[in-house]
């Protein structure tokens, strides 16, 4: 892709500007989108701006368009964008921490990992050995409240969606789609191959912030078994207040 | 909990009927969907015509046929679509500040014309705060009752209302009309080139400016779907890597058809965008009917720009019309002296149909909608 055309400040309507970064899925793409977010929060535009929304590869700066047009505002971006030209993968991002979630594959709650063995020609064991073996980085949070999009999947684990999504996907699923990886935070229809469930929470509207996980946050998946899962979901129901 | 000292009760809530304000903002970095109202301009007014903050949560209804019980006397607006609305079946006035009595049944017809009915009442509808927001999102069971849609049977709680002094009296009206009829739901719908414009062929970019669409039954908050001739993209390639959604956005997924984004929308998205409707046009719209058609008309972010400031002028900065006093009169009441006034009576140059009641008002009290015998 031709380089030169990143960064580029661009209007999306009157009231969001869009500041792309380039169209794939880079480490070092979304550090500067997440730099940039943070030098816009710190910078004197902050009055005028709505809400952002980070994504891989890009940013999107919603604002007042009455207290603020699109040709002030996209100078301004210009400037901030020169702090973050420096900025890769190496770069500190928002988040370093390592969250470690615990995973019951299989069985009734991974009703799928039959279909990714097979497909991967690879036994049960081995996909979760896989899976659980990687460090996953969160690009993003999108598609349902507190739902990341993490990278960093093995490719030998890919595996194609389900050719008809479910109607109803439980709190906590871990899936896989293509070769992304996924959690779902709350129960919706979903079409990935779901391989087991967590029992963390990762997203309560109760909690600031109510998502759980943060772009830049490292993922890791452990492994556990149903008894241990049961326990989990026990103890957690007894914290709630 | 709090217990309200004013509550509406939901007897037929019509195919939807949603609490919805101007959104929830700051949370989609969350993965959180904005929601609220699809036609912001109808609920602002509405808002304003009760004496709410124009963020108060007002009701929207899709396709009306809405029955609601107030247990107080309420000041009352209604705005949007073009529907009967009637006060324990008398006819009353949209787009005007209206008074149900206590006991009062309010209820919408389906729409003659537009798609989206809103019920302001004085207070606000005081469901619990989610994420800094009133609005219901279904698809993830935030807000509104419970994560969920109202329902017949529903209670929902009334905040309380402005002081006294900034409740617009029965009979006031916006002072710029802002209602929508089918004249307008023929123009063409404005939009900016999408961020996406490029992956699109120069076929693909002439068919969308030059095609009529149909508006999908299938359509929802989320998304309005439009049928018509496929746009097609460099190489077939409708998918892109993950980027941010907006209101508006005109995405065309692998099918060729596009859909435009709503209040519901997923805070981020896959497909390709071709264009941006601005939103000078967005109620115009939303408020068209499935099968109905949509012509898209390509502007420049400067004019975008000018016509959202227009807008925003009208909606914000434009005072309310306050109702004439049409007769005014020394009354004894209850063996007191009175002033018995008569507001505005049935006169209303933009509606065919003649009113039947006329706005009694005693001293400085709330004022009464009385119906007049036409006969006489």
């Amino acid at each position: 892709m031709d380089s030169k055309r990143y960064p580029r400040i661009f209007a999306a309507n009157e009231s969001a500007a869009l500041i792309e970064f380039g169209d794939s899925i880079d480490y070092g793409i979304n550090a500067k989108v997440y730099a940039l977010q943070r030098a816009i929060e710190e910078s004197d535009l902050a009055h005028a701006v709505v809400e952002m929304i980070p994504t891989f590869r890009s940013l999107l700066v919603e604002y007042d368009f009455s207290e603020i047009d699109f040709s002030t505002i996209s100078s301004h971006i210009q400037y901030a964008l020169s702090a973050v030209e420096s900025i890769d993968e190496s770069s500190d991002m928002q988040d370093s921490n390592v969250y470690d979630l615990p995973v019951a594959y299989g069985g009734d709650f991974g009703p799928d990992l039959a279909t990714v063995a097979n497909h991967a020609d690879l036994s049960q064991d081995e996909v979760i050995e896989i899976h659980s073996g990687s460090d996953y980085r969160v690009f993003m949070l999108g598609f349902a409240p507190g739902f990341p999009y993490l990278g960093g999947m093995d490719a030998r684990i890919a595996c194609p969606r389900l050719a008809t999504p479910r109607v109803r996907v439980p709190a906590g699923a871990v899936g896989i789609a293509e070769s992304q990886t996924g959690i779902y935070p709350n129960e919706s229809p979903g079409g990935w191959q779901i391989i087991g469930r967590s029992p963390a929470v990762l997203f309560d509207v109760d909690v600031d912030p109510p998502a759980a996980l943060r772009p830049g946050a490292t993922v890791r998946f452990k492994p556990i078994s149903f008894d241990e899962f049961e326990q989990a979901r026990a103890s957690k129901r007894s914290d709630t207040r | 909990m709090r217990t309200s000292t004013s509550n509406i009760k939901v007897i037929t809530p019509g195919a939807r009927l949603t609490v919805q304000d101007l959104g929830r903002r700051g949370s989609q970095k969350y993965g959180v969907s904005v929601s609220g109202v699809l036609d912001a301009s109808a609920a602002i007014i509405a808002n304003r015509l009760v004496g709410n903050p124009t963020t108060s949560a007002v009701l929207e209804s899709t396709f009306g046929g809405v029955s609601l019980e107030f247990d107080c006397e309420s000041r009352v607006a209604v705005t949007g679509a073009d529907v009967n609305v009637g006060i324990n079946d008398v006819d009353m006035p949209a787009w005007e500040t209206i008074i149900v009595p206590r006991s009062g049944v309010l209820s919408l017809s389906v729409p003659i014309s537009g798609s989206h009915v809103y019920v302001a009442v004085a207070g606000g509808i005081d469901s619990p705060i989610v994420l800094g927001s009133r609005s219901t999102h279904v698809a993830s069971g935030i807000g509104g009752m419970d994560g969920n849609a109202v329902s017949a049977g529903d209670v929902l709680p009334v905040g309380d209302e402005a002081s006294s002094d900034q409740r617009p009296r029965a009979g006031t009206t916006p002072s710029v009309d802002l209602r929508l009829s089918q004249s307008n739901f023929v123009a063409p719908i404005r939009a900016l080139p999408g961020p996406q414009y490029d992956l699109f062929t120069p076929e693909g970019q002439s068919s969308f400016w030059s095609s009529s669409f149909n508006i999908s039954v299938r359509s929802d908050r989320q998304g309005m779907r439009l049928e018509g001739p496929t746009i097609e993209a460099v190489g077939g390639k409708y998918d892109i890597v993950s980027d941010a959604a907006y209101m508006g956005a005109v995405q065309i997924p692998g099918d060729g058809m596009p859909i435009v984004l709503l209040a519901d929308r997923q805070s981020t998205g896959g497909y390709t965008k071709i264009a941006s409707v601005i939103r000078a046009d967005l109620s115009n719209l939303v408020q068209r009917q499935p099968g109905s058609e949509v012509v898209f008309e390509q502007v420049d972010i400067d004019t975008a720009e000018m016509l959202a400031r227009e807008q925003h002028r009208m909606l914000f900065d434009e005072p309310l019309q306050t109702p004439s006093i049409h007769l005014s009169q020394r009354v004894v009441c209850n063996g007191t002296d009175m002033n018995l006034s008569i507001v505005k009576p049935s006169i209303d140059s933009s509606s065919s149909s003649d009113r039947r009641f006329i706005w009694l008002r005693l001293d400085e009290s709330d004022d009464v909608a009385v119906e007049v015998d036409e006969s006489e």
